[in-house]
C-alpha cells in the first residue's frame, strides 16, 4: 500500500478538483449526492484492468469525497450556534425563548388554525370512524411491513385459507350439500367463519401493535380493539365477493334471494367475534394461560359452525348438541338468504339475538371493568 | 381559570407484579403557566403523564380537561415506524383534524429531508426520526402540552434553534408539563412545578429545589419495570 500513496494522492487531487468544480459552496445534500454519484459511475466505467490499480482509482474517489464532505461540514457549523445551552441563556446574544419567532409562511398558516377548528373537525361519528378505519390501515402497514410482499399476501392468506375449505367441502361433497352446491356453500361457511375467527384473533390482544397508538388522548382501548377486528369483515367481504362472483360466473349459484338479510347475517357474525375477542382479552388479563384454553375452545366452535354440513343432516342427538352453538343458527340463516333451493327448519333467529345480547352485555362490562384495572408503565 | 384539574383522584399501576399507589384521593388544579413535573420514582412520573393523556384510567375520581391535551411529547408510541412518513401525517390529520396539505407543507419547509418522507420511517436515521417526532407535535394546537423529551438537542444545533422558536410561539399562555430532563432548559421556560410525593400532588414555585431532586432520579436511574410490549406485539402475531 506504501508505494501507491504517490499515486493515490495525484487520483484524490484530481477527484476533489473536479468535484470543486462541479459544486457551488451552498450545493445542497442532495446535488452533492448526485454529483458523488455521477463520478463514482464515470470511475466505474474506466477501470484500469489491473485490480489493485482499480480498486486505488476508487478509493481516491471517496477520499475526495470525504474531503469535500468535510468542508461543507465545517461550513454548516461554522454558521451554526456554538452550543444549545446559549438558547437558553437569558444574557446569551443566541437566546431563542424570548425572541419574536421569524416563522415562515407554511408554519405560519398551520399555527393560524385555531383548535376550535381542530375539534371541530374531531368530533361525532364519522370522525371516530375515520380514526378507526386509519388505526386500521396502520396495523396493515406494519404487518405488510414484516415482507416484501406484505400486501400480497394480506390478499392472497385468507384466500387460500377459505379455497382449502371449499375444497374440503367438495371433497366430502363433491356436487351438492342438502339442495345447495358445494363450492358456493363452502364458501359461505368458510367466510362466517374465519370472518368471527380474525375478529376474535384481532381483539383478544388488546389491539396488539396498536396498542401504543393509546398514548394519543383522543384513542380509546376500544377504538384500536374494533381497529383490529375492522381486518375480519374488509378482507372476507373481499375474498368473498370475488369468489361467489366466481361460482356465478360458473353458474354453480346464482345472485342472493336476500342480500340485506345475507349481510346482516355477515355483520352479526363478525359483531359476535368482536364480543367473544373482548370476553377472552378480559379473561387472558386475569389468567394469561386462557390463551391456551381459547385454543381449544375456538376449533370446538369451529366443527360446531356448520362449515362441511347443515344441522338439518345430523341425527337427532347430535343436532341438538350442534345446535347450541348460535355460530350454525347464523350461517344457516345466511345460505337460507343466499340459496333459493334452502330454507333453514333449524336456525332460530331468537336463538341468535339471546347470545349477541348476552355477548355484547358481558364484553362491555368486561371493557369498562379492565380498563380501572391498574397497568404496568413503560419508559 | 385552569385548563387541567383532577378531582378525588386515585390512581395504581402495577409495579414488580405488586400493585403501587401513585395518586391517592388527590384533587389538584394545573395553573395555566409552565410547570415541571417530578417525582423520586420515574414510574410515578410517567404514570401521571400517561393518566393526563388518557393512556391510564384512574381507579376512582375524575380528571377535567377544558380543552385538548397532546401526548406525551417525546414518546414514539404514537408514531408507527412502519408507515411512511406520509401515512403518518395523514393519521395525525385524522386525528387532530387539521388538513393534510397545511401539515405536508409545514413538513417540506421544516423538515431537514423531505424527500424521505416518502420512505418508511425505519428507514430513516434516529436524528431525522426524532426531528419528525418533534416536529409532529408543533401540528395540532393543544391547550395542554406534555412534555416527556429532551428538547435540546446537542448534536443538532441549527434544527433545535428553529423548533425553540416555534415550539415556544406554540406554548405561549398555554399549559405545559415537563417532566425533569434537561434543567437548565426547564429553569429559562418553567415558573413552577408538581411534585408527586406519598401519593399527592404539591405545587411549588421552589424550582431550584424540585430540579435537583430531578437530577438525582435522572443520575440514579430507574425503578421502570420490564416492559411487555414486545411481548404484546408477539402475542398479536398469535395463530389459533
Amino acid at each position: 500500500m506504501t508505494d501507491l500513496q504517490p499515486v493515490d494522492r495525484d487520483a484524490i487531487a484530481a477527484a476533489a478538483a473536479r468535484l470543486d468544480r462541479e459544486l457551488t459552496a451552498d450545493a445542497s445534500r442532495e446535488d452533492r449526492l448526485a454529483c458523488y454519484a455521477r463520478l463514482r459511475a464515470e470511475v466505474a466505467v474506466d477501470l484500469p484492468a489491473d485490480p489493485a490499480d482499480a480498486f486505488t482509482r476508487r478509493l481516491a474517489v471517496e477520499y475526495a469525497i470525504r474531503d469535500i464532505e468535510r468542508r461543507f461540514e465545517v461550513g454548516a457549523d461554522s454558521n451554526a450556534t456554538s452550543s444549545v445551552w446559549d438558547m437558553v441563556d437569558p444574557t446569551s446574544p443566541e437566546y431563542a425563548l424570548s425572541q419574536t419567532p421569524r416563522l415562515r409562511e407554511p408554519v405560519r398558516r398551520l399555527f393560524e388554525v385555531t383548535e376550535r377548528e381542530g375539534s371541530r373537525r374531531s368530533t361525532g361519528v364519522f370522525y371516530r370512524m375515520r380514526v378507526m378505519l386509519s388505526l386500521w390501515l396502520r396495523a396493515i402497514n406494519h404487518e405488510a411491513s414484516q415482507d416484501r410482499i406484505g400486501y400480497i399476501w394480506l390478499i392472497l392468506d385468507p384466500l387460500i385459507h377459505v379455497m382449502i375449505i371449499c375444497f374440503v367441502s367438495l371433497f366430502i361433497h363433491p356436487r351438492n350439500i342438502y339442495d345447495m352446491p358445494s363450492y358456493p356453500f363452502g364458501v359461505v361457511g368458510a367466510c362466517f367463519w374465519l370472518t368471527f375467527r380474525t375478529a376474535v384473533t384481532g381483539t383478544m390482544f388488546g389491539g396488539g401493535v396498536l396498542r401504543p397508538q393509546l398514548e394519543h388522548p383522543v384513542i380509546r382501548r376500544f377504538d384500536i380493539m374494533m381497529a383490529r377486528a375492522l381486518n375480519a369483515p374488509i378482507v372476507y367481504i373481499g375474498v368473498g365477493a370475488f369468489l361467489m362472483g366466481l361460482a356465478m360466473w360458473l353458474n354453480l349459484t346464482t345472485w342472493p334471494v336476500n342480500l340485506p338479510g345475507f349481510m346482516a347475517c355477515f355483520l352479526t357474525v363478525w359483531l359476535m367475534g368482536l364480543f367473544y375477542g373482548t370476553l377472552v382479552n378480559s379473561l387472558i388479563l386475569h389468567y394469561p394461560g386462557f390463551r391456551r384454553v381459547n385454543g381449544f375452545v375456538i376449533r370446538l366452535i369451529a366443527i360446531m359452525s356448520g362449515l362441511f354440513y347443515v344441522s338439518e343432516q345430523l341425527p337427532e342427538p347430535m343436532r341438538g348438541l350442534m345446535l347450541l352453538n348460535p355460530l350454525i343458527h347464523i350461517v344457516q340463516l345466511a345460505r337460507t338468504c343466499w340459496f333459493a333451493t334452502y330454507h333453514t327448519r333449524d336456525a332460530d333467529p331468537l336463538y341468535v339475538l339471546f347470545w349477541f345480547l348476552a355477548l355484547g352485555l358481558l364484553a362491555l362490562t368486561c371493557l369498562t371493568l379492565d380498563e380501572k384495572r391498574p397497568e404496568t408503565v413503560r419508559a | 381559570m385552569s385548563d387541567l384539574e383532577l378531582r378525588n383522584l386515585t390512581l395504581n399501576i402495577k409495579q414488580h407484579g405488586q400493585v403501587v399507589n401513585v395518586l391517592d384521593d388527590v384533587s389538584f388544579t394545573f395553573p395555566r403557566e409552565h410547570m415541571a413535573l417530578t417525582s423520586d420514582k420515574r414510574a410515578s412520573t410517567v404514570a401521571v403523564m400517561d393518566l393526563l393523556c388518557r393512556r391510564l384510567v384512574p381507579q376512582r375520581g375524575e380528571t377535567i380537561y377544558r380543552g385538548r391535551i397532546s401526548w406525551p411529547i417525546g414518546h414514539f408510541g404514537p408514531f408507527s415506524v412502519a408507515v411512511t412518513g406520509t401515512q403518518a401525517i395523514s393519521h395525525f390529520s385524522i386525528l387532530y383534524g387539521v388538513e393534510r396539505d397545511l401539515i405536508v407543507d409545514f413538513m417540506v419547509s421544516e423538515f431537514d429531508s423531505p424527500k424521505k418522507l416518502n420512505s418508511a420511517i425505519y428507514t430513516w436515521p434516529h436524528a431525522l426520526q426524532r426531528q419528525f417526532m418533534m416536529l409532529m407535535a408543533l401540528v395540532p394546537s393543544f391547550d395542554i402540552y406534555l412534555v416527556d423529551a429532551s428538547i435540546l438537542l446537542a448534536d443538532d444545533p441549527v434544527f433545535t434553534r428553529r423548533f425553540l422558536e416555534m415550539f415556544v410561539a406554540r406554548i405561549k399562555d398555554r399549559t405545559a408539563l415537563f417532566t425533569v430532563r434537561q434543567s437548565r432548559f426547564l429553569k429559562a421556560i418553567c415558573k413552577s412545578g408538581v411534585v408527586i410525593q406519598e401519593g399527592k400532588l404539591t405545587y411549588t414555585q421552589d424550582l431550584d429545589q424540585l430540579l435537583s431532586r430531578g437530577e438525582q432520579f435522572n443520575a440514579n436511574p430507574d425503578d421502570l419495570p420490564a416492559d411487555d410490549e414486545a411481548m404484546r406485539q408477539q402475542d398479536d402475531e398469535f395463530l389459533l
